[in-house]
């Protein structure tokens, strides 16, 4: 089975400004992987690249063992960008829509699983950030495909509602093992939610490190309390402000 | 609109008619230079039969050159949206165009095109085109970008594009652009009737000023202001039915 994602030596420039350099990631079948790193690291523009809305200056990317194009993976932005003159259950299905055949039937039953019922014809100024950003998250799920790419979804949540929002990701993510590549400057977060973190400097954006997570799953909201995980949180703080390691 | 906020305008609107009624008859000011509103009222019902038709006649033409000057605006939106080559030459004369007074080609109109229908829809297509083509220009323009970039990275088309986010993101704009042309179709109408028609609001005007009826001309006046608020309701009816959701801006 091909890798869910498979980027070797990417770089990107817009014009002089050189965004990323010889980037080099993989993400499993069914592996949670996080990318931290300072804000205007060039987060987006890896996301564009990997969703095929633009070109790299060099490097390759695979997705799902094809090369990258439109259409190969599942996105949820960092704002939910949901369609306000659509109906909930209308929006969660865009992306089916899009590549064929909506079944609103099936996301009516996921609305309900993801604590979402009754609100299935309701319209998303109705609902709340973080109501709407579920609504987000289950477009991109029902989008069947073999990658979510999240872009720093949780970053315009209060910290309350983020934390419940992690609570909820790892639940689902955890019935229903998807490859995940979650992009956040947040490293409470992606320690929290990922099998591996990997570690981006500033522009133009490299990688630092690679972190394998060694917590288990399911993965209880304790772990962040664990002595281990305290010391690797202090060890990306480090990394990422430039302290001394 | 609720009764809460019809309520002041309404008030306001009987009190003016009040205050000129009682203008009126105080100041004994002759009826041919300002009829009291009582004297248009009296005026309207005794010639009840002939304004019927001739409002009936206005409503019609309204209708068709309003349906035209929609579409006409609705394709030229359209077409300088998905081409922008030709949106780049065609937009500023358009706008250019619209300091052209309808008034002054209207009569050039009847030289080209005859008597007939067909020089008034052009007269009411022009004044109704031009708000439909850029509010909806505006509106298919402005379509957030964060959900064209999730369209596109979900292997969304042109087509999809246009169809999905762009028209449904317009139509909101466009209302706006067809509430201003609903008012101004049945004053494109009257216009367009000035140029010679059998019948029609436009000409009972021409006629009854001639004659120097100001009660009459008042009456056409009231019957301009209600066409044009029946034609303004219509399109705010198929707004509600057709705008869903709430929207941003």
């Amino acid at each position: 089975m091909a890798d869910a994602l498979t980027v070797r030596g990417l770089s990107h420039a817009f014009g002089d400004l050189s965004v990323l350099s010889d980037v080099s990631l993989d993400v499993a079948p069914g592996e949670f992987v996080s990318i931290v790193g300072p804000s205007g690291s060039g987060k987006s523009t890896l996301f564009h690249l990997i969703g095929g809305l633009i070109t790299p200056s060099a490097g390759e990317i695979s997705v799902d063992g094809q090369a990258a194009r439109r259409g190969l993976i599942g996105y949820m932005p960092q704002q939910p960008a949901l369609m306000p003159w659509r109906t909930i259950e209308a929006n969660v299905v865009l992306a089916q829509e899009i590549r064929g055949k909506a079944d609103k039937p099936a996301a009516r039953e996921w609305l309900a699983r993801v604590g979402l019922d009754g609100f299935a014809k309701s319209y998303p100024h109705q609902l709340s950030g973080g109501m709407q950003q579920r609504v987000a998250f289950l477009r991109a799920l029902l989008s069947d495909q073999p990658l979510l790419c999240l872009d720093e979804p949780f970053s315009a949540l209060d910290a309350m509602t983020r934390i419940e929002m992690h609570r909820w990701l790892l639940d689902i993510w955890e019935a229903n093992r998807r490859a995940v590549l979650f992009v956040t400057h947040n490293i409470e977060e992606a320690l929290l939610l990922s099998d591996t973190v990997y570690v981006f400097s500033r522009r133009p954006a490299t990688i630092l490190e690679k972190i394998t997570v060694p917590f288990g799953r399911p993965r209880r909201d304790a772990v962040v309390d664990d002595p281990a995980f305290v010391k690797l949180r202090r060890h990306l703080t480090d990394l990422l402000t430039g302290a001394p390691r | 609109m609720t009764f809460r906020r019809a309520l002041p305008p309404a008030v306001t609107l009987v009190l003016l008619i009040a205050g000129w009624q009682i203008y009126t008859s105080v100041s004994g000011i002759d009826a041919w230079l300002l009829p009291s509103p009582k004297g248009i009222w009296d005026a309207a019902l005794l010639q009840r039969e002939a304004l019927t038709e001739h409002t009936m006649a206005t409503a019609e033409l309204t209708v068709y050159g309003f349906g035209a000057g929609v579409a006409t605006g609705l394709v030229v939106a359209v077409l300088l949206h998905l081409a922008p080559v030709l949106r780049d030459a065609v937009y500023p004369l358009l706008v250019i165009s619209q300091n052209v007074p309808v008034i002054a080609i209207a009569p050039l109109l009847v030289v080209w095109l005859g008597f007939g229908l067909a020089p008034k829809i052009v007269v009411i297509v022009l004044v109704c085109f031009f708000p439909v083509a850029v509010a909806t220009l505006d509106g298919l323009r402005r379509s957030d970008p964060m959900i064209a970039d999730y369209l596109l990275m979900s292997g969304a088309n042109r087509r999809q594009l246009f169809t999905k986010l762009q028209w449904p993101h317009a139509l909101p704009t466009m209302f706006s652009g067809l509430k201003i042309a609903a008012t101004y179709s049945v004053f494109g109408a009257v216009i367009s009737e000035w140029l010679g028609a059998e019948k029609g609001i436009g000409q009972y005007m021409m006629i009854q000023k001639s004659a120097f009826r100001a009660d009459r001309m008042f009456v056409a006046i009231a019957i301009v202001i209600v066409l044009s608020l029946a034609v303004f309701g219509l399109v705010v009816l198929v707004e509600k039915w057709t705008v869903k959701g709430r929207r941003r801006g």
